[in-house]
């Protein structure tokens, strides 16, 4: 379950005089019964927490007490502070914060809050002036000119970049947030000064149960020192300044397919129907169901087609045990076919191991897509994954003592042996590669008091510093190499993956005889296992 | 014994540092799959052999007696010697805490040391080969079933291990049984007695787990491999770059 903390106060945008408007004022015309802004949110967090927290300010709280939840009344950002610490420091279970004033898809919301890391924030980054839409169209959003109105050449290297209090602004937010490339690298108020600040913290934030009470007592220290900062100044942002303070690493992401604005208006809300109008979220939904980072073969001859098939599933109310003991089925089938031993059930087999292949990714995708997930259903799908292999493997040598072809058996146990020990490689990696006796160095700290991230840039250089070696930078050089898409492609079909295997046993089976799949798999899988153990040896190494 | 948390106070929380590396050794000990012979000489072997080095020296050995014709009798007392080598090395490894550098090799060098010995020694004399092919497959149902529990958070029992009889003891039997000429026999038991004990075991206790727990975890992929993991986790970030 999760603790969710909804945030009634909204910040001043400093770049116009438009006064916000509270977003239960604000109405939603284009959906069913038309709810306001807030109403719609607290439905859509029922499913999450049904008694939320809300900290708002005493005239909007009595439209708030008609929703469900508690609601604490707060009347400036010191006591939103404090009151958010008292909401979240006692928790056991994660916290999602998120503003009222927020238009958001449920996907979305489901994405972030399923997140693996500590904490998680969306953010939107500052679009970067390119050369060529430069001139032509004139300065966007938050793009540096010069006085005589000619871009900036380009910009000097951050390590010279001097830290400042950005008075820009993303979406009415103000630009004070700094975003790496996979985390937050440093957040400004109108007092904390950031390093060439590139993003804005859009609203949504997720902290996991442990650093819950980190984020409640640097709030609490937070709250102290709020003289400094500016009516501009976000709470969500404030947060965030507090965890990367502390230490905290604060996971990003985009928007991406989806839809994330935070209304201050009622033009503002019209805009964001508009634009939500035009995305398919039962689409994306579908395609986040699909497992990033397949092999080759299955992301362009499986999962093309599978997700529909996913889909067709779930309205047909199938589960995906169901489509697992189908695949099963087809995969025993499969293994029968070869076992006769003639060309023609050999090419019925290889077509049978293709689909039981299918709806072995099928049933994964099912159970995303339908979010059923179930301790049996992914220990049925991942035992009889093994043994469709091996009951195919079966089949192939029975097949080949029945054609004359030869006794391939020893060739299948090998190639048993062979794949159980090459999975049991990965599984062992997985559990005892890279925790040894050292834990790697903590994020470093700064205290909320100082103005500056200078000290806390230093401080990452430093880190990073300490952790490079020769094997590192040939380690990372390789992962950069992945961008070259015929090479990521090329390692990922070089280890092997079950796509692959299933491809080659299908054509060689279809095409040869078992003797020459058995083959086919022994020297594959072994350079495989030549390849990923000597980029884990030099892991280890490093 | 493997140090349980137990030996700390109960008021005490352990310091996560220590847990992380308690429970990384457990992982690795328990896809080992070690059996009674050596749950009972864990405790008087003192510091034990380095676990990557002397695995992978009993490996090279046994692949030596495969590609030679050491074993060409078929029987008698020579049939043993594939299993005493394996059980000779490989048993001191034990008590080491496998938190080592290279030690995550530990796991698969023993599964491929254990193996190549039942092939050696099976090939050697006329057991049918698709029993042998079942023997694997079951030892090997009862490695994967052990991983994907651990995945999941949660332990086999001891028992199992120790019922199953662990690497060592089920080299000895095949050993043996080739030794006085009925392997076919002995591993025709030895594979039902395993399926039995491995399949009702997981099924129910898997069965129990899924009433017990109503909703497992978002994304559960029990077969993963570790740098498709990371993969993963690198591909959402780098999706944040765009």
């Amino acid at each position: 379950m999760t603790r969710v903390v909804l945030l009634g106060s909204s910040p001043r945008p400093i770049d116009s005089d438009i006064q916000p408007v509270s977003p239960v004022h604000i109405r939603l015309s284009s959906f069913p019964t038309a709810p306001t802004v807030t109403a719609r949110l607290y439905g859509q967090m029922a499913a999450l927490d049904p008694n939320p927290i809300t900290i708002a300010r005493p005239d909007e709280a009595k439209f708030y007490r008609q929703l469900p939840g508690r609601v604490v009344e707060t009347t400036d950002i010191a006591e939103d502070l404090r009151a958010l610490a008292d909401a979240i420091e006692d928790t056991t279970e994660s916290v999602l914060i998120m503003p009222t004033a927020s238009v958001i898809h449920d996907e979305l919301i489901y994405q972030i809050n399923k997140t693996k890391r500590g904490a998680l924030a969306l953010i939107a980054k500052e679009p970067r002036p390119t050369e060529s839409t430069e001139i032509a169209e004139g300065p966007e959003p938050g793009e540096e000119i010069a006085d005589n109105g000619e871009p900036l050449t380009p910009e000097p290297p951050i390590e010279e970049a001097e830290p400042e209090i950005c008075n820009r602004t993303l979406e009415g937010l103000p630009v004070r947030l700094r975003a790496g490339r996979s985390r937050v690298v440093s957040v400004g108020t109108a007092y904390h000064a950031v390093t060439r600040p590139n993003a804005v913290a859009l609203g949504p934030l997720y902290v996991s149960a442990k650093n819950a009470p980190v984020l409640a007592e640097a709030a609490r220290e937070l709250a102290g020192l709020t003289h400094l900062l500016g009516p501009e100044d976000d709470l969500v942002q404030l947060l965030i300044l507090c965890l990367v303070r502390r230490g905290v690493s604060v996971g990003i992401r985009g928007r991406r397919d989806l839809y994330y604005r935070r209304v201050f208006t009622q033009a503002d809300a019209d805009e964001a129907q508009q634009i939500m109008a035009g995305i398919d979220e039962d689409r994306v939904r579908l395609n986040n169901a699909v497992k990033g980072a397949d092999g080759f073969f299955t992301t362009f001859f499986v999962s093309t087609y599978s997700r529909f098939i996913a889909r067709w599933a779930a309205r047909r109310g199938l589960t995906p045990n169901q489509v697992t003991l189908f695949s099963i089925t087809l995969g025993v089938a499969s293994a029968a076919c070869f076992a006769t031993g003639t060309r023609a059930g050999a090419v019925a087999g290889a077509v049978l191991i293709y689909f039981a292949f299918v709806f072995d990714c099928v049933d994964g995708q099912l159970a995303r897509y339908a979010r059923k997930f179930g301790v049996l259903g992914a220990w049925l799908d991942a035992t009889f994954d093994r043994f469709k292999e091996y009951v195919v493997f079966a089949g192939l040598a029975i097949g080949a003592t029945v054609a004359g072809q030869g006794d391939v058996w020893t060739l299948a146990l090998a190639a048993i042996a062979m794949q159980s020990v090459r999975h049991l490689l990965d599984f062992a990696y997985g559990a005892g590669h890279r925790r040894r006796r050292k834990a790697p160095p903590p994020l470093p700290t700064l205290d909320l008091t100082v103005s500056a991230d200078t000290p806390l840039r230093e401080a990452l250089v430093q880190r990073r510093i300490e952790q490079t070696n020769t094997i590192k930078k040939l380690l990372r050089f390789w992962t950069k190499a992945g961008r070259f898409r015929p090479l990521y492609w090329a390692r990922k079909m070089i280890v092997f993956p079950i796509g692959e295997r299933f491809a080659a046993i299908a054509i060689t089976a279809a095409f040869f005889e078992p003797r020459i799949t058995f083959l086919t798999l022994l020297i594959w899988g072994g350079i495989a296992a030549a390849y990923s153990l000597t980029g884990r040896l030099m892991r280890s190494l490093a | 014994m493997i140090t349980q948390p137990q030996t700390t106070p109960v008021t005490t929380t352990p310091d996560p540092d220590e847990e992380r590396l308690r429970i990384q050794t457990a992982r690795l000990v328990s896809y080992r799959d070690d059996g009674p012979l050596a749950a009972l000489l864990r405790d008087r072997l003192g510091p034990g052999l380095p676990p990557v080095f002397t695995t992978l020296v009993a490996l090279v050995a046994v692949a030596a007696l495969a590609f030679t014709d050491t074993l060409a009798a078929g029987s008698g007392p020579i049939m043993l010697v594939p299993a005493l080598i394996v059980v000779a090395l490989v048993v001191p490894t034990v008590p080491r805490d496998h938190l080592g550098r290279f030690d995550w090799l530990v796991p698969p060098l023993v599964r491929a040391a254990e193996f190549l010995a039942i092939l050696t020694i099976g090939l050697a004399t006329d057991t049918p080969k698709w029993l042998l092919f079942v023997l694997l497959y079951v030892i090997g149902y009862h490695t994967y079933d052990t991983v994907y529990r651990t995945r999941q958070g949660i332990w086999p029992p001891a028992w199992i291990f120790k019922a199953g009889l662990g690497w060592e003891c089920r080299l000895i039997v095949v050993g043996a049984g080739a030794a006085i000429g009925q392997l076919t026999i002995v591993v025709a038991v030895l594979t039902a007695y395993l399926f039995v004990l491995f399949a009702t075991e997981s099924v129910t206790s898997w069965v129990r787990l899924d009433k017990a727990s109503t909703q497992a975890q978002a994304s559960d992929d029990l077969e993963a491999a570790p740098e498709e993991a990371a993969e993963r986790a690198e591909a959402e970030a780098a999706q944040e770059k765009a």
